[in-house]
């Protein structure tokens, strides 16, 4: 067997309250391409930011070229050339594209002043490497997404990279940017370039792939090489469970009034959005990230400025120009949104504060708070989602993910609620934490609340969804029901090919 | 994507906004000046006085703008002026020392506190205008140690080369903030240490990631603006022949408006070292212009008072899209 | 003893200590006159500093107490040389209306421009500076009338006014802030304000809230101190800002919002006066006091920072 370009062995991380990566070893030869698939949670990413230096493991150790290293720091993996493409990027907005490819590298006259030229030239040729045509000299922030991504691709190849890592490169860039990536990985691995490619697309595996390995909440599953693998193996590696078990919920064809009734709504990122939720259904929405399906629901939830359209929110007209979150929590709605640490919680709070948090005015009109009122109520709450936590004086950061999210929850069902918006309600979770919160949903939904739930989880949308509608640049594409659709249909009206 | 789609909003809104605010800004500054007294307006004896208050000032904002840069904000450099101030003042009048001497030890004076500022905000995240307040308190009470909180009178014509002097014509002064603007303009556009203050202001983390040594680079932005404030401190206290604690109060709020007038955004990431000279020069004019037209000290503080807020008020308009 | 019982309890324990140590070193320190002393004048900057711990509870700073508290005396001081009970309303409306307004003009300056707290609050300090000196250049209001001492120099029940004063309103705004849902709002606000604004909480409202009441109890302060001093001009009152954010900072207010109390603020209060109080009884000359207070708000934020590390 041929010596391992890079071998980590059994590393290990604890963040608190939480075992993001538990014994877990991966190795890379030279010039393949080595896809690391798992759900959301499943470590990918903090495997990586300590093979990048970011972090430091907790126990193990990481073998490159024979040799026992440890990254106390950034600088100390790019120096073994090993670079990073993050999946939130690393670009500074401000600087040129020249600047930014070769920061930290910048090529000096004698004297120590910066030899630009040299610097552009270096740029040029490594983004006409990539098959890209910009202009150097202007600053990153008027690139698109997708360039974006090449000039970090082209700084990653400026430090001479031989160990490449992207972290989900594709979950923004249209088809046609996808290939040519795919084209620029392929190019790079026939330079001997070893690439390490996380993903949670299964489908891209086969196209670029030349092994796999699978992680599930911290652990590896398994390591196979591409070829003849098939997709619903690594499915059931990835969730733990064949995805004949997943759970269908009975569908709802009751016809409840309408509890949301958006029509034409028009905004920065909305291109005249109509939709409707009634009271007692779950209504899907689906589409790649970036497709506006946050934004509807910011939009809806008074967040995002609108421009134009109507919203009618539990029978009653809303004023667009004087919409905000209080007035939507007054109509009986609410909004469990997608970042659950910054925008859901408020992490230095104990977790009692947090659940009463969105209901405060409703509880205690007289404006003065009932302590015993208020842990009495938030003791409920958190018995009826079965919150693992008897303390409820702890701070919401010292929980567990799953358990930050029933906090969340907690909140919105002490509002009693009648419409909800779900961003994401299970990202990160465990598969038990999941569960719960799918029955959750349920129920609430057979108690007549309307549901809408954003989710890039597509069995998770089909398993709940009574309908689903499908975003795509800002626009709903097309309404498709629950029943017999499947998730290759959806994917092509989100892509922009459903009439194929 | 939202942490690229928010500054690139910023900056095309920026581009579209600054420059217009500027102009207007100078210009009606430049006609409030010249219809509160066309006959002084444009003598050269006011030109000159503008000038030399702007030097100072000019020096000052540099200081003030590569904190703001990378998001940050030093409170403290007006009290590192009169700190400076005194002690070069004191050495002469009171030890004796030369000239030289006297302004090396008190631009090693300010350059102690600037590096305190940067070890401390550079090693915690914390607030740095709240360390720069307390150190603004340390740099003042020193200054009234130094001096005994009393005017130090130095009135010889070595201590004021400064003020008086010129070089073909040139005064010291003048040509000393030049000198100062092209270190810096260098510093800042055409060195490493240059583009890492401005990627540490347009995304700290990445700057991070990518290898930065961002605590050295912090460390440095506030030991040059303890530097800078020191030499500012100096130039003041050689043109008026007299150090005094209370001498630096204010400059640094009247920096951080010169750095927002020229086109430096609270927000970090921008600034360009030339445009602070524009800066400085039109809130040196407004003030000369204020005390032209008369104007009760109170009311020129009013004005300057609201003055800050607007031209801040309109760079954060610009940045509206974000949170 | 661990640490974070050393880190919750290490306000008490420094004041314990400072007492102890100046108690070793000058016998007179424990008098009840020196004792009744130091309460006295640690009662002034208590009033303005509870204002102060609500506007850093959000996140944010005031910067202008100290002018705030010039302008609403000076203007309000003619009313009370008199000694007309309707004179005396007046003064008070005129006094605690202005201060109030001020305020919410703060607030509304930070919520609407977007400017950062501490440049909105440095233009109010310019701005109501500057007002004072317009209104009252070169005036000094004295002679007030004895009802209107009794407000500095008088005393309850052998308790000085202004101490009475200072404990009634850190009772009334402690129970504000811990009991109330707008004392809730403003702790959520400073601790995540993007989960309270999903929470329904009004950024907006809090904010001015905030401000008004920092804005109020300046000027509160204000009357106290020219009844002490039985004299208003407008020069007054600069070290005020100074004091009022040190007080909360070395009483744990977090300066990232979100956490502390002003039961902390009062004992950081009381360990600022403690401290200025030894240094007189020690003789160290005046001028090294700021240096005393510059070094205190830097230790304690990066004490602060140390236990909020030690939590996580």
């Amino acid at each position: 067997m041929a010596e391992k370009l890079l071998a980590l062995e059994g590393i290990s991380k604890t963040f608190p309250g939480v075992k993001a990566l538990d014994d877990v070893s991966f190795d890379l030869e030279k010039g393949e391409v080595h896809i690391l698939v798992g759900e959301n949670g499943a470590g990918k990413s903090t495997l990586m930011k300590i093979l990048a230096g970011v972090y430091l493991p907790d126990g193990g150790r990481i073998v490159h070229k024979g040799e026992a290293v440890a990254f106390e720091n950034p600088r100390q993996a790019q120096d073994r050339h090993i670079a990073i493409i993050y999946q939130e990027f690393n670009l500074m907005p401000n600087l040129t594209v020249a600047q930014n490819i070769c920061l930290g590298r910048e090529p000096l006259h004698n004297g120590g002043f910066i030899d630009k030229e040299r610097m552009r030239r270096t740029a040029r040729r490594l983004l006409d490497f990539l098959r890209m045509d910009i202009d150097v000299d202007q600053p990153v922030s008027r690139l698109g997404v997708a360039h974006q991504q090449l000039v970090e691709v082209a700084k990653a190849l400026s430090a001479d990279a031989e160990i490449l890592i992207m972290d989900e490169p594709t979950a923004t860039l249209s088809e046609k940017e996808i290939d040519q990536l795919f084209k620029t990985i392929r190019n790079l691995r026939g330079q001997g370039v070893s690439i390490i490619y996380i993903s949670h697309r299964l489908q891209e595996i086969k196209q670029i792939g030349d092994r796999v390995t699978v992680l599930r909440d911290g652990r590896t599953i398994g390591c196979r090489p591409v070829e003849g693998i098939v997709i619903d193996e690594l499915i059931a590696m990835m969730v733990g469970r064949t995805i004949g078990g997943n759970r269908i919920r009975v569908r709802n064809t009751a016809r409840g009034e309408e509890a949301l009734v958006v029509e034409e709504l028009r905004n920065h990122k909305l291109r005249g959005v109509s939709m409707h939720v009634r009271r007692g259904e779950i209504v899907g929405l689906s589409g790649l990230v970036g497709s506006g399906r946050t934004e509807l629901a910011r939009a809806i939830y008074g967040i995002d400025p609108i421009l134009s359209g109507r919203v009618r929110l539990l029978g009653k007209d809303m004023k667009l120009k004087r919409l905000t979150p209080a007035r939507c929590i007054r109509t009986r709605m609410g909004f469990i949104p997608e970042n659950r640490k910054e925008d859901g919680l408020t992490l230095s709070m104990p977790i009692v504060q947090n659940v009463t948090q969105a209901s405060l005015g409703q509880l205690f009109r007289s404006g003065l708070i009932d302590g015993r009122e208020e842990r009495r109520l938030a003791a409920k709450y958190s018995a009826d989602l079965r919150l693992n936590t008897k303390n409820m004086s702890m701070l919401a950061q010292n929980l567990s993910g799953g358990n930050q999210q029933k906090v969340v929850l907690a909140k919105w069902l002490c509002t009693h609620s009648d419409f909800l918006i779900f961003d994401e309600p299970t990202r990160g979770i465990d598969v038990g934490a999941k569960e719960e919160i799918h029955n959750l949903i349920d129920g609430l939904a057979a108690g007549g609340v309307g549901i809408m739930m954003i989710s890039s989880d597509l069995p998770e949308i089909l398993a709940m969804s009574d309908r689903v509608y499908v975003m795509r640049e800002g626009g709903i594409v097309k309404e498709l029901p629950g029943d017999g659709t499947t998730q290759e249909e959806i994917i092509r009206y989100a892509v922009g090919r459903g009439d194929r | 994507m939202k942490s690229v789609a928010g500054p690139e909003g910023r900056l095309k809104r920026a581009l579209a906004v600054v420059p217009v605010d500027i102009y207007a800004i100078v210009l009606l500054g430049a006609i409030f000046w010249a219809a509160c007294d066309p006959g002084t307006f444009l003598t050269s004896g006011n030109f000159m006085n503008i000038m030399e208050q702007c030097t100072i000032l000019a020096v000052i904002s540099i200081a003030s703008l590569l904190p703001i840069i990378t998001k940050g904000v030093d409170l403290s450099l007006g009290s590192i002026m009169s700190f400076a101030g005194v002690v070069a003042a004191y050495l002469v009048r009171n030890q004796e020392w030369g000239m030289a001497p006297a302004c090396l030890a008190a631009v090693a004076a300010g350059a102690g506190v600037g590096m305190i500022n940067g070890f401390i905000i550079s090693r915690n995240n914390v607030a740095p205008f709240i360390i720069t307040l307390g150190t603004m308190n340390i740099a003042k009470s020193l200054a009234m140690v130094v001096s005994n909180s009393r005017t130090i009178s130095a009135n010889t014509p070595s201590f004021r080369w400064l003020g008086g002097e010129t070089v073909g014509g040139v005064p010291y002064s003048v040509a000393l903030m030049l000198a100062v603007y092209l270190v810096f303009d260098a510093l800042m556009r055409k060195r490493r240490l240059g583009g890492y203050i401005y990627a540490i202001g347009g995304n700290e983390t990445a700057a991070r990631l990518s290898g930065i040594d961002v605590r050295l680079v912090k460390f440095l932005t506030y030991t040059f603006g303890g530097v800078l404030a020191a030499v500012a401190g100096v130039m003041l206290a050689s043109r008026l022949g007299s150090a005094n604690p209370g001498y630096g109060d204010g400059f640094e709020f009247y920096g951080i408006a010169s750095a927002v007038v020229g086109g430096a955004s609270m927000a970090g990431g921008t600034g360009s070292v030339w445009r602070m000279f524009a800066g400085s020069f039109i809130i040196s004019a407004l003030r000369n212009g204020l005390n032209m037209a008369g104007l009760p000290v109170s009311l020129q503080m009013i004005v300057l008072g609201l003055i800050i807020v607007g031209i801040v008020t309109l760079d954060t308009m610009g940045g509206r899209g974000e949170k | 003893m661990n640490r974070a019982f050393l880190d919750r309890f290490s306000r008490i324990l420094a004041l314990v200590l400072i007492v102890v140590l100046l108690a070793a070193t000058k016998p007179n320190f424990l008098g009840v006159r020196n004792l009744l002393n130091i309460l006295n004048q640690a009662s002034l900057n208590v009033i303005v500093a509870v204002g102060m711990t609500f506007t850093m509870l959000i996140a944010g700073i005031d910067l202008s107490v100290g002018s705030i508290l010039a302008l609403t005396s000076v203007m309000a001081a003619r009313f009370f040389q008199t000694g007309g009970v309707s004179d005396m309303i007046a003064g008070f409306a005129v006094a605690l209306g202005l201060g109030t307004f001020l305020g919410v003009l703060n607030g509304a300056a930070i919520v609407h421009l977007r400017v950062p707290a501490f440049l909105v609050t440095f233009g109010m300090m310019q701005a109501a500076r500057g007002f004072a000196y317009l209104f009252n250049s070169g005036v000094i209001y004295n002679n007030f009338d004895g009802k209107f001492l009794f407000l500095g120099k008088g005393d309850v029940l052998g308790v000085p006014t202004p101490v009475a004063i200072a404990a009634l309103v850190l009772g009334l705004f402690g129970l504000i802030l811990a009991k109330t849902t707008m004392g809730r709002r403003v702790y959520m606000v400073g601790a995540n304000y993007s989960s309270a604004r999903y929470s329904g909480i009004s950024i907006g409202r809090t904010t001015i809230f905030a401000y008004a009441l920092s804005g109020l109890l300046a000027a509160l302060a204000g009357l106290v101190y020219i009844s002490r001093l039985n004299a208003a001009e407008a020069i007054i009152g600069e070290h005020f800002n100074l004091m009022a954010i040190a007080a909360a900072a070395i009483g744990g207010v977090s300066f990232n919002g979100g956490s502390g109390s002003v039961f902390g603020t009062v004992l950081g209060a009381l360990i600022l006066t403690i401290i200025m109080n030894g240094m007189n009884l020690h003789g160290i000359p005046t001028q090294y006091q700021n240096l005393a207070t510059g070094a205190a708000i830097i230790l304690a934020v990066l004490l602060d920072r140390r236990a909020m590390r030690a939590e996580v």
